[in-house]
């Protein structure tokens, strides 16, 4: 009876064994044969141990080729972006054959025109190619290279040629020609900051806003802005409610006639203060504000009459110098009391220390804050933006529960910040005031970017981000500077500026210092200062297919060519820039080296399974010969350790790929742990940006798909020809 | 006077010479001529060393002769068709089983079919015919059983539906009841004779066993590298 139990359970389990085999088509005999030696199983230990540690080697290489490469791929992803962002896909820049042309110098000797040189837009919009008048201007300098003239003996026009060229050019989905300019200025900024934001120590609550004044000066490359580079947008840095706050702040200003050693803050006049206050609550509607960090005195006309707040007090000679009503757990730092606040029916003011029993009456000068950070929802009073005459004169309705209890009425805008608005920089038609910031225009369904320009304030300016990490803010006033040479001597030009955007660089060198500002202000300061050597002009010829530059570039070579200007215009790819070719070389180079290592790490890793199949061989010595007994053939033989090879290959790689999906998944959380241990950021923000690409490069997965499958297709043949050659006589016969 | 089913050879050997060359060369077989027919069991006995096995497994294709002629079914075994004989017409029975232990029974029995790319998923012919096999060696409730905890008799039971598997034309022996006790090869002998009768099949035993020797149609003994036929009485 017993042993039929035993049976039954046996067959049971033996059954539940042939559930797991895998039932292949007939065509797959020798797969199948391979998946059933790899199947680790007791008897064979040391086999499933090596096969175990060879596929593990195999995924942790992959694991590491695909998360480096995935990362370095997104990177330079990244920063080709931004670099198109800024400039172009193609650029086509006039080479020294151009400048020494007699078309170029000729301008700066002809009454034509004006005796300054021109920049390529200018040279596009002359009339006339050659202004020389031999009657009226001096005559040709004996050094200058002979005019270049076409057969029927009118000037060889670079420029309109080049135009002209590149508008031939076909099949170039969404090819768009535009010239750049680069020139030089000196930057000013006035950043008027209120003076409760700016110092705790300062905190003159009691008084009106007060406000605190620093500028900053820098030289800077002056970049022309495109408004059709929509590439741009993806460089932008987004609008935050500090720059909100700010732009509504310093509309009390007026920055660009700020002296720089006056103490004294320039004050625009009411009217202009009114028509910004308008212009900006056209554009914004303010949801909510928030108290600055450092507290914020509460309006005594907020408080209901017999009520208790919790409060933290600052006690100076015994007297309470401060109190705060703290929202939650927060702790004031110059508190060093703690006590109750009573309101009484008149609504005045009582405070009871929790160590000193005895009520204290405030006098109604004693500041009562309320703890910093603290947001709540507002709605603007329309009235008082009709009489407003400066930004705190602005009210605000408000709603607040702290400590349970509810606050409703009209507060001023003073000290307070803008925590969410609402505010649009799409516009489907222009606006008839620009915003404070850059804004795009979809008019007839073609977008548009724009840089605003504002009579009150001046021409609006994109700066990089390093401006913003610096404190910059948008809605900052003050001036660009530039020589400008007279008969007589040499003068400051200034042209005011605000802030009206901020950009990420990425990895151009310059970038740092690219200031972005409407054409017609670079024209204005290059011809100002009719050098070459401080400034650059060039076409940035954009179009959609990255990849397809090197084709695009050989095109217009080759119509150029035809045209016969190619001397004097230099064509480059993004990856030719001389300022990040370097940077972008070393990448490639970089992950060029990194996969050969990893082949050679591929090749390591698969060398394990040489070993492992050579001793699978061995132990399976009589069933290959057992197999070969029953008609199959050394090519089947082969082909079983073949597969064996590849099986482990693929699930090494299958494996590795796993777990790189999870790294890039968590790397941010990764990164941070790094960076925890180290103490330091572990990727350099400057390079790599806030965020590391966590995007799997299909690149690297094709990559690692094939190195694995060939080299563990090439590991598995010295095994799989060693079992082929076996006879099975000779094994047979001594078993 | 024969059945009827005894009229085609199934394999000739004529002049088969094998020399081995290492360490030292022997001569094992000098000229060995052979005619199996079909439905016809053949005994080869001789003494140990005299290279019995080596001849069953030249007439197995798997191993070569230095010189001589194979032909099983009218044709010439070359290099080229001998793995393919080896599967359609061919099966092996050895002394000691030689079950691939990673397999069930069933599988085992079934790998023959396998390596000849037929269909062997549960529907099939292939399996609808082990299953028949295993039941006809007394195995049916073992299908799924692994090999190894199989006893030595039921090992070659295993063995011998295996070896008829593929339907093949000659099964040869290698001593298949040498590693058995006596009363279980008695019913290995039954059974294998039985199978080869009712099927039609040529067996090639080489044995030392006279019972089983004596249970064939012919018997040869191998000696000084010929064979020589005996009659059965004799033994």
């Amino acid at each position: 009876m017993s042993r039929v139990r035993l049976t039954h359970s046996c067959e049971v389990q033996c059954a539940s064994f042939s559930f797991i085999s895998i039932e292949l088509g007939p065509n797959m005999f020798e797969l199948s044969v391979a998946l059933k030696y790899l199947l680790p199983r007791w008897r064979q230990l040391s086999v499933s141990i090596i096969s175990l540690i060879s596929i593990l080697v195999i995924s942790l290489v992959v694991w590491l080729i695909v998360v480096f490469l995935s990362v370095t791929h997104g990177l330079e992803k990244i920063w080709t972006q931004k670099l198109i962002a800024l400039t172009a896909p193609i650029r086509i820049t006039p080479t020294e054959n151009y400048y020494r042309s007699y078309y170029y110098l000729v301008d700066g000797i002809s009454a034509g025109s004006d005796f300054t040189h021109k920049t390529i837009r200018e040279k596009l919009q002359a009339e006339a190619s050659d202004p020389y008048n031999p009657e009226e201007d001096e005559e040709i300098p004996a050094l200058w290279l002979s005019a270049d003239r076409n057969q029927d003996g009118s000037l060889n026009d670079p420029v309109k040629k080049a135009y002209m060229a590149l508008e031939n050019i076909h099949r170039v989905p969404g090819l768009r020609v535009k010239d750049y300019e680069l020139t030089a200025g000196n930057l000013q900024l006035h950043l008027i900051r209120n003076a409760a934001q700016v110092n705790p120590q300062i905190v003159s609550l009691n008084k009106a806003t007060e406000h605190v004044h620093s500028s900053l000066t820098q030289v800077a490359w002056l970049g022309s802005f495109d408004p059709h580079q929509l590439n741009l947008m993806q460089a932008l840095l987004p609008i935050d409610a500090k720059d909100l706050t700010n732009v509504l702040e310093v509309s009390d200003f007026d920055p660009k006639n700020q002296g720089e050693q006056s103490d004294e803050l320039a004050l625009a006049d009411a009217q202009t203060v009114q028509s910004r206050l308008r212009s900006f609550f056209d554009k914004v509607a303010i949801r909510s504000l928030k108290t600055p960090s450092n507290g914020w005195l509460m309006p005594r006309h907020l408080f209901s009459a017999n009520q208790t707040y919790a409060v933290q007090v600052e006690m100076v000679n015994g007297k309470p110098a401060h109190l705060w009503i703290t929202a939650g757990s927060s702790k004031m730092p110059a508190a060093n009391a703690q006590g109750t606040l009573r309101i009484d029916e008149n609504t005045n003011a009582h405070l009871k220390l929790d160590k000193d029993p005895a009520e204290i009456r405030l006098s109604p000068s004693t500041p009562i804050l309320l703890s910093g950070d603290i947001t709540f929802p507002a709605q603007l009073m329309a009235s008082s933006l009709e009489k407003a005459a400066k930004s705190s004169d602005l009210l605000f309705e408000i709603e607040l529960i702290v400590q349970g209890k509810t606050w409703k009425g009209s507060v001023p805008f003073q000290n307070l910040k803008i925590d969410e608005a609402d505010f649009s920089s799409v516009y489907s038609t222009p606006p008839t005031v620009s915003p404070d910031w850059l804004f795009a225009t979809t008019e007839q369904k073609k977008k548009t970017l724009n840089l605003p320009s504002i009579p009150s304030k001046g021409e609006g300016v994109l700066l990089p981000k390093s401006f913003k990490e610096a404190g910059v803010l948008i809605g900052d006033g003050g001036h660009l500077s530039y020589m400008s040479p007279t008969a007589s001597s040499v003068q400051e030009q200034l042209i005011p500026i605000f802030v009206a955007g901020f950009y990420d660089p990425g990895i151009i060198p310059i970038g740092g210092k690219l200031i972005l500002i409407n054409q017609e202000t670079t024209s204005l300061i290059r011809s100002a200062q009719n050098e070459q050597v401080l400034s650059s002009n060039g076409i940035n010829v954009n179009f959609k297919k990255l990849h397809e530059a090197p084709q695009v570039k050989a095109a217009i070579q080759k119509t150029f060519e035809e045209a016969g200007i190619a001397p004097y215009w230099k064509i480059e790819t993004f990856r030719e820039f001389e300022f990040t070719r370097d940077l972008i070389q070393q990448l490639g180079t970089e992950r060029t080296l990194w996969s050969l290592i990893a082949t050679v790490i591929i090749i390591v890793a698969c060398s394990n399974i040489i070993s492992m199949l050579i001793i699978l061989v061995n132990d399976k010595k009589v069933e290959i010969g057992i197999l070969r007994s029953m008609g199959a053939s050394s090519w089947s033989i082969a082909s079983i350790f073949g597969f064996c090879g590849v099986v482990m290959g693929i699930t090494g790689s299958l494996l590795g790929v796993a777990i790189a999906w999870v790294t890039l998944h968590y790397l941010q959380t990764l990164v941070n742990l790094i960076s925890q241990f180290q103490g330091y950021e572990a990727f350099n923000p400057v390079f790599f940006g806030n965020s590391l690409p966590n995007q799997m490069s299909m690149e690297a997965l094709l990559f690692v798909f094939i190195t694995t499958i060939v080299i563990s297709l090439l590991a598995g043949i010295v095994p799989a020809v060693k079992a082929s050659m076996l006879r099975p006589s000779a094994i047979l016969r001594s078993e | 006077m024969p059945p009827s089913y005894l009229s085609s050879v199934v394999l000739r050997a004529t002049q088969l010479i094998k020399t081995f060359y290492s360490p030292v060369k022997v001569p094992i077989l000098r000229g060995v001529d052979l005619q199996v027919m079909k439905g016809e069991s053949v005994a080869i006995m001789g003494r140990s060393g005299e290279g019995k096995s080596t001849l069953l497994q030249i007439l197995g294709t798997l191993e070569k002769p230095c010189s001589g002629k194979l032909e099983i079914l009218d044709k010439e075994v070359t290099s080229v068709n001998q793995n393919a004989m080896r599967n359609r017409h061919l099966a092996f029975i050895f002394q000691s089983f030689h079950l691939l232990e990673d397999y069930s029974v069933i599988d085992n029995v079934l790998m023959p079919a396998r390596i000849g790319r037929r269909a062997v998923g549960k529907g099939s012919l292939a399996y609808k015919q082990a299953c028949e096999l295993l039941d006809y060696v007394g195995l049916s409730k073992r299908f799924h059983f692994d090999t190894k905890r199989l006893s030595g008799g039921e090992k070659q039971r295993v063995a011998i539906a295996r070896a008829l598997c593929n339907d093949p034309d000659i099964i040869l022996g290698d001593e298949p009841s040498g590693n058995l006790d006596k009363q279980t090869s008695l019913i290995i002998h039954d059974l294998l004779l039985e199978f080869v009768k009712e099927r039609g099949k040529a067996l090639i035993v080489v044995t030392h066993d006279h019972t089983l020797a004596n249970l064939c149609d012919k018997q040869y003994m191998l000696q000084n590298g010929h064979l020589v036929s005996i009659p059965s009485m004799s033994i």
